[in-house]
């Protein structure tokens, strides 16, 4: 059941990156400013995540099936307890895409303006709420049979703190990219200044995570023994990995920010599962506690290799033609 | 219910009355209709495709041209009496034999403001979409006529939000 426990996390880290990335961008285009000096860098996130910007959100299905079928209980009580949080986050996503795709077919720029609000207010909410939910999740505030307060489950400090971290987090990630998308479309000066805005996201994305670091002392204690302790190296290599993309930014270095803040974001949340571990829902809920019987963890085991074989391979070709601007609509 | 010849399909008169489905006749005709339409499409695809054997054309009875277009909302109402069947059908168990709906309904409140949420959501979401696509065919529409009265002049550049199809 630790494999199947891995899978999720594997598939949590994926959304973290690639769905990270795609709200990411929702936050540059709302502090675009306003319709002429916001253009060039709204033109330059449109084509960036026009092409894979569906694609992007398979991994939360992907880590929804995962959490249903191999951990019921624990859905369940994460459903029935946070279900305000994540209604919201499930309106945000149907928000933003639609938002995203209307904004692209209207022609009157009230409708544009309407639309592209819709999109970015709706992308930088998202990650918030979802941040809430694993703050909560880490904070203990989730009993195992569910039913908690529907309220002040996700309400506590950690849980504010986690969910601004993810939108820092999700702005970080998507100025790296999007400075490596300027510099292929030939835009030096664009690429400048999302490297700017990436340098910026960075330092507060660090500074929330410490501060994070504190308030996980007071309100999830057993988060944060795990954390200095069995995750301390994941999170001595995500510090390093994102100082180091911060460093490479600032020198204003081609290669390797993108790496290293991928690398950086993937630490985070493999040292989370490691310090919650052996908890899927600390302090009350073992992952062993919470495992679906062993026929349905096998059977899951072999659709997730099946379908890392298919969508990996389909996924691969999607962002390697992407890269190679090779994606005209 | 069995993949065998041998099955011995039991009626609705021998299950227990507590473990029977809601609205039997509803229940029937949303399988007829189906069923029903489901054969009727199957039937308009193989007109087509002897016609297009036999003459490499279109079926020329406007007969044809009438059940093509009533073919896409007939689909739809195929696929909703489906649903209507599994998920009436399938009451009051949410798995057969195995939980009954009311066990598994959650323990959370305000089920029916959610519901009245994702319903407004999307009546607003769709009320958009036909907006949008019908915005988007009377430009099209409006080129195309302009186009019309200079059939050899140079081809205009749509603008930027209309070459996004």
């Amino acid at each position: 059941m630790s494999d199947v426990a891995a899978v999720l996390l594997t598939g949590g880290t994926l959304y973290a990156i690639f769905g990270g990335a795609d709200f990411g961008v929702g936050f540059w285009d709302l502090v675009a400013g306003g319709a002429e000096p916001g253009a060039r860098p709204r033109a330059l996130i449109d084509r960036a995540i026009a092409p894979v910007w569906e694609a992007n959100h398979v991994w939360l299905i992907f880590c929804l099936v995962v959490l249903w079928t191999g951990f019921p209980d624990a859905f369940a009580a994460v459903m029935s307890t946070l279900y305000v949080p994540l209604l919201a986050a499930a309106l945000g996503i149907v928000l933003r895409g639609s938002g995203f795709a209307f904004r692209k077919v209207i022609i009157r720029l009230s409708g544009q303006r309407l639309f592209g609000a819709l999109f970015a207010f709706a992308s930088v909410l998202t990650p918030f709420f979802m941040g809430t939910v694993v703050g909560a999740v880490a904070a203990g505030r989730v009993p195992a049979d569910g039913g908690g307060d529907r309220l002040s489950s996700w309400t506590g400090l950690t849980s504010i703190v986690v969910g601004l971290l993810f939108v820092a987090a999700c702005a970080y990630l998507a100025a790296v990219f999007l400075v490596s998308d300027a510099r292929r479309a030939g835009d030096e000066e664009l690429a400048r200044y999302f490297g700017r805005r990436a340098l910026g996201a960075g330092i507060v994305a660090g500074a929330l995570a410490l501060a994070g670091l504190f308030v996980l002392h007071d309100d999830a204690r057993f988060v944060y023994d795990g954390l200095t302790h069995e995750g301390l190296p994941l999170v001595i290599a995500s510090v390093l990995a994102g100082g180091g993309a911060l460093a490479l930014l600032a020198a204003g270095r081609r290669r390797g920010a993108r790496p290293l803040a991928v690398l950086a974001v993937a630490a985070v949340v493999w040292g989370w599962g490691v310090a919650q571990y052996p908890y899927l829902l600390p302090s009350s809920l073992k992952v062993s506690a919470a495992a679906a019987p062993d026929d349905t963890l096998v059977a899951l085991l072999v659709v997730f290799g099946a379908a890392a074989v298919v969508v990996a391979a389909a996924l691969a070709l999607l962002f390697s033609l992407q890269q190679r601007s090779m994606l005209d609509e | 219910m069995g993949f065998s010849a041998d099955e011995v399909v039991i009626g609705l008169d021998r299950i227990p009355k507590d473990e029977r489905p809601p609205a039997p006749t509803l229940l029937h005709l949303s399988f007829d209709a189906m069923v029903g339409i489901g054969t009727a499409l199957l039937l308009l695809g193989a007109w087509f495709a002897v016609v297009w054997w036999r003459r490499r054309d279109l079926p020329r009875s406007d007969w044809f041209l009438r059940a093509t277009a009533v073919s896409g909302v007939a689909a739809i109402v195929a696929l909703e009496c489906g649903w209507i069947v599994t998920e009436v059908g399938r009451q009051p168990w949410i798995v057969h034999n195995l939980m009954r709906t009311s066990d598994a309904v959650t323990t959370a409140d305000g089920i029916w403001f959610t519901l009245a949420g994702v319903i407004l959501l999307y009546a607003a979401l769709g009320t958009a979409t036909v907006l949008v696509l019908r915005g988007m065919a009377r430009r099209w529409r409006e080129r195309e006529l302009e186009e019309r009265d200079v059939p050899y002049g140079p081809r205009d550049e749509a603008g930027p939000a209309e070459a996004t199809p």
